[in-house]
């Protein structure tokens, strides 16, 4: 273990808020950008969260405080972030319904908003009916759902075919859905997505789109924060390489289809779920 | 959510999702989970005996459920359930049928 994860890891193991805040810091100020502390600190450290939690080492309460740091690193990260450009395509962001582990979506949030989208975080276990108005009337490029708990998917079906049948694509991810698109797309969502790049992949228009809704070109250096570089995904190829539509799937499903997606940082769902 | 809930929520999307593998998958978690707190982890047999008991006209979902036995050691003794295989199998056929 790098001797900054090994610090990270034991402010969180003692619940000290201000000594992960303080290496965050320290980190951000020695030049590490915003998606590599979130890659290389928070979500190994949150996947040892979750494994401490399944072995019965840490009890819930222990296991809630330090993924509670671990989310306030996050915000305090996307803190940074320069205004939103109102001509920029906006996204909205949140948890299924039940789904009350907001991490992956906030990471997956603030990575797009990183990436130049504007982004609706609407958290963890959203009342669908509120959403599926609000969405109607901000008319975002994609409406992107994180679930961890498998027992969450179920009840999911019908507000992907509400959203979908007002013309709004439905892109899903994180560890419920089992590292490959076949529950998305049993529950009706329109792509899955397994990591960052492919949520943006997925969150461009088709080929042909209108050119007010295009994919945010790369923000130039000189108008990022501190910190704030993009990580290695969002690149123009993610579409193919990441995020698996339907029509994808069922491409890939004939012989000489390709057969593997999801192969860059900033995993959706890479710990596993917690109470 | 307790954990019997997360049971059913998973039989649910199981079922929804036509992925068998979601009950082999809470299955193992809960057997860890059991295990890792001191509980006899074969006694996920006798929370598959208690969810095939509501589940009888519905073959689909215990099709589900029965992708994972529950694994119980032959030690463990019969709890005398309803997921003792004869019963499994009439569902399976049931549906089949």
């Amino acid at each position: 273990m790098h001797p900054l994860q090994a610090e990270y890891w034991a402010a969180l193991e003692s619940a000290d808020r201000v000594a992960a805040l303080e290496l965050v810091k320290r980190a951000r100020v020695e030049g590490t950008s915003h998606p590599e502390i979130i890659d290389r600190l928070v979500v190994p450290a949150q996947a040892r969260i979750g494994e401490l939690w399944l072995s019965g080492e840490w009890d819930v309460e222990r296991e809630h405080e330090a993924t509670t740091i671990n989310e306030g690193i996050v915000h305090w990260l996307g803190s940074f972030a320069p205004p939103p450009d109102p001509g920029r395509p906006l996204v909205v962001v949140a948890c299924v319904e039940t789904e009350r582990h907001s991490l992956p979506a906030l990471v997956i949030a603030e990575g797009l908003a990183g990436e130049g989208y504007r982004v609706d975080y609407l958290g963890g276990d959203p009342d669908p009916t509120h959403l599926v108005r609000a969405v109607v009337t901000t008319r975002p490029r994609a409406v992107l759902f994180s679930a961890s708990l498998t027992s969450s998917l179920a009840g999911q079906k019908r507000v992907f075919a509400e959203l979908r049948a007002f013309g709004i694509p439905v892109v899903v991810g994180g560890s419920a859905f089992g590292g490959d698109p076949d529950r998305a797309l049993a529950l009706g969502a329109t792509a899955y997505a397994a990591d960052l790049a492919s949520a943006c992949g997925c969150s461009r228009p088709c080929r042909g789109g209108s050119s007010r809704s295009r994919c945010p070109s790369r923000r130039p250096p000189t108008s990022r924060a501190p910190g704030s570089s993009s990580s290695a995904g969002c690149s123009p190829r993610a579409w193919s390489r990441g995020c698996v539509t339907a029509g994808a799937a069922r491409r890939a499903s004939r012989p000489g289809g390709p057969t593997s997606w999801g192969t860059s940082t900033t995993s959706w769902g890479a710990w596993p779920p917690r109470w | 959510m307790g954990h019997v809930d997360h049971v059913v929520g998973c039989l649910a999307a199981s079922v929804v999702t036509g992925d068998e593998t979601i009950m082999v998958e809470v299955r193992d978690w809960l057997r860890t989970v059991v295990g890792a707190r001191g509980g006899d982890p074969t006694q996920v047999a006798a929370v598959w005996e208690l969810l095939a008991v509501p589940l009888r006209g519905h073959p689909l979902a215990r099709i589900h459920l029965a992708t994972a036995p529950p694994l119980r050691e032959p030690s463990s003794g019969d709890l005398g359930g309803d997921l003792d295989g004869g019963d499994l199998d009439e569902g399976l056929s049931g549906a089949a049928s």
